[in-house]
């Protein structure tokens, strides 16, 4: 998979952020990433490290060779957590992290997901084929890829 | 820093919940679960995501409108 898609897919779940808080980027730029989001269009990586630059930064922390699908994985599921603030309560540093989750229940085109702990959520999922009984990543609302739950210990 | 923004749900209708932000509101659907007016939840892609305690869901707001204040 492209760099460009497969980064998309696991920093999106953030990008409302951009919109709301830090107005980095604009509602109809929100749209346009949404929508390459769903359809694996792949936007720039020019465009992309603009707007994630913090991601990019850290990802930078987790290996020189930044572009690859390897870095990109270690950093949203390994590497993400340690830069979130230690004051977030609870419930809002769950949906910051990237975990794995089961999909337990297909709802309206929406997903159930059992992230353990009693961390119910309704996700969207991001890839394709995504089923009941799958174990995802998820990050805040979006089932981001499919994993083996044999390597998620 | 990341930070998912909390919204509390001030209207019901069906399966349309009406979710107010500092300074806005959106429209959100309810997929699954009991929701009721003055619950705080997340909500992502127009779908609530999940409820959020509201000693949690406050902190997360104040949280939210300092940041914004300190953006540049």
């Amino acid at each position: 998979m492209l760099p460009e898609v497969y980064f998309l897919r696991y920093a999106f779940p953030c990008a409302r952020v951009l919109v709301d808080l830090r107005k980095d980027i604009t509602e109809e730029e929100f749209e346009q990433m949404q929508n390459a989001v769903e359809n694996d269009i792949p936007l720039s990586r020019k465009y992309l490290e603009k707007v994630f630059h913090l991601a990019f930064e850290r990802m930078k922390t987790v290996s020189d060779d930044v572009w690859n699908v390897k870095t990109i994985r270690k950093y949203f599921c390994e590497g993400h957590e340690a830069t979130l603030s230690k004051d977030l309560p609870p419930m809002i540093k769950r949906l910051c992290v990237v975990k794995p989750g089961k999909l337990v229940q297909y709802i309206k085109g929406c997903f159930k997901a059992d992230l353990g702990d009693g961390d119910i959520r309704i996700v969207t999922a991001l890839y394709k084929d995504a089923k009941v009984g799958d174990t995802a990543m998820v990050h805040y609302g979006y089932a981001v890829e499919k994993v083996n739950p044999a390597d998620q210990t | 820093m990341c930070l998912a923004m909390p919204g509390k749900i001030v209207k019901i209708e069906g399966d349309k919940a009406t979710v107010k932000y500092p300074g806005q509101t959106r429209e959100a659907g309810i997929i699954d679960g009991d929701y009721k007016v003055g619950d705080y939840v997340f909500v992502s892609a127009k779908i609530i995501v999940a409820k959020i305690p509201e000693d949690e869901a406050k902190m997360s707001i104040k949280a939210w409108e300092e940041a914004a204040d300190n953006a540049p």
